[in-house]
């Protein structure tokens, strides 16, 4: 799915280019990316994407290390995994700039709680389909109303 | 990593599968795009709706989990926490401010009622 939303952006690039910047697609990336075209959308796409993936890939790839090393060590009390939707969450509100995009997320959430019995995390893909389509038939009625 | 019964080639071949399945995937439609000469420009328009359908697909099931009541499901201390931090997202723009305002108030939630 962020495949195909960011594909546009990336058409000019050649195909080494491409293959180097889907390597790199994380959702949050992904995320700040858009935000960045949506404010600017001339901004040089590459640089911007590449500015935030390069740290973050060494980060990760740090963070990866030191959490197969202790990841034993660390206390499950506190529910620190929480710590992944709340970012999700600051991203999430950056995109609802209208009706239709509240729509889209709305339905698209209520059907992932709805499916998150399917298997191999495409209850996700599923809702997503679904937001996407909620999002465009609530700008079509907006157009004519 | 004591007591592992797997082969570590299983395990290799394992992550090797897994990371390639993860890259083909990411790179499809992007390649996918470049090799349409035309895209129809209704789904072009469909496609500006993705990023607010992904992340609220990732966040709703963590917020709302199903399995006991219609009510459990709408309250409870995750919920509440989110809700939380989605307003202070809105007002502030801040992902810091966001993460720790809800990760304080599902502490505290979890502190207050147990």
């Amino acid at each position: 799915m962020l495949s195909l939303s960011i594909a546009p952006y990336f058409a000019r690039f050649p195909t080494g280019w491409k293959w180097l910047l889907a390597y790199f697609l994380w959702t949050p990336v992904y995320a700040l990316t858009l935000r960045r075209l949506s404010a600017e959308p001339t901004s040089d796409v590459r640089g911007f994407y590449l500015g935030m993936t390069v740290p973050l890939w060494i980060t990760v790839q740090g963070s990866a290390a030191v959490g197969a090393a202790f990841s034993a060590r660390v206390p499950t009390g506190p529910e620190l995994e929480f710590v992944v939707p709340l970012a999700f969450v600051a991203l999430l509100v950056n995109f609802l700039t209208d009706r239709a995009t509240e729509d889209a997320a709305l339905v698209g959430g209520v059907l992932a709680v709805l499916a998150g019995g399917v298997p191999l995390g495409l209850g996700v893909v599923v809702a997503t389909i679904g937001g996407t389509v909620a999002g465009v038939l609530v700008a079509a009625r907006e157009v004519e109303a | 990593m004591t007591g592992s019964s797997l082969d570590s080639g299983v395990v290799w071949l394992v992550i090797l599968v897994l990371g390639t399945g993860t890259f083909v995937l990411r790179l499809s439609f992007i390649q996918l795009y470049a090799w349409l000469d035309a895209f129809p420009p209704r789904l072009e328009r469909a496609l500006g709706f993705i990023p607010a359908a992904v992340p609220a697909a990732l966040v709703f099931p963590a917020l709302f989990p199903v399995g006991g009541s219609v009510v459990d499901t709408l309250v409870n201390p995750h919920a509440a926490a989110g809700g939380l931090a989605a307003v202070v997202a809105h007002r502030t723009g801040s992902m810091t401010a966001t993460i720790a305002v809800g990760m304080g108030a599902l502490w505290s939630v979890r502190f207050l009622f147990g």
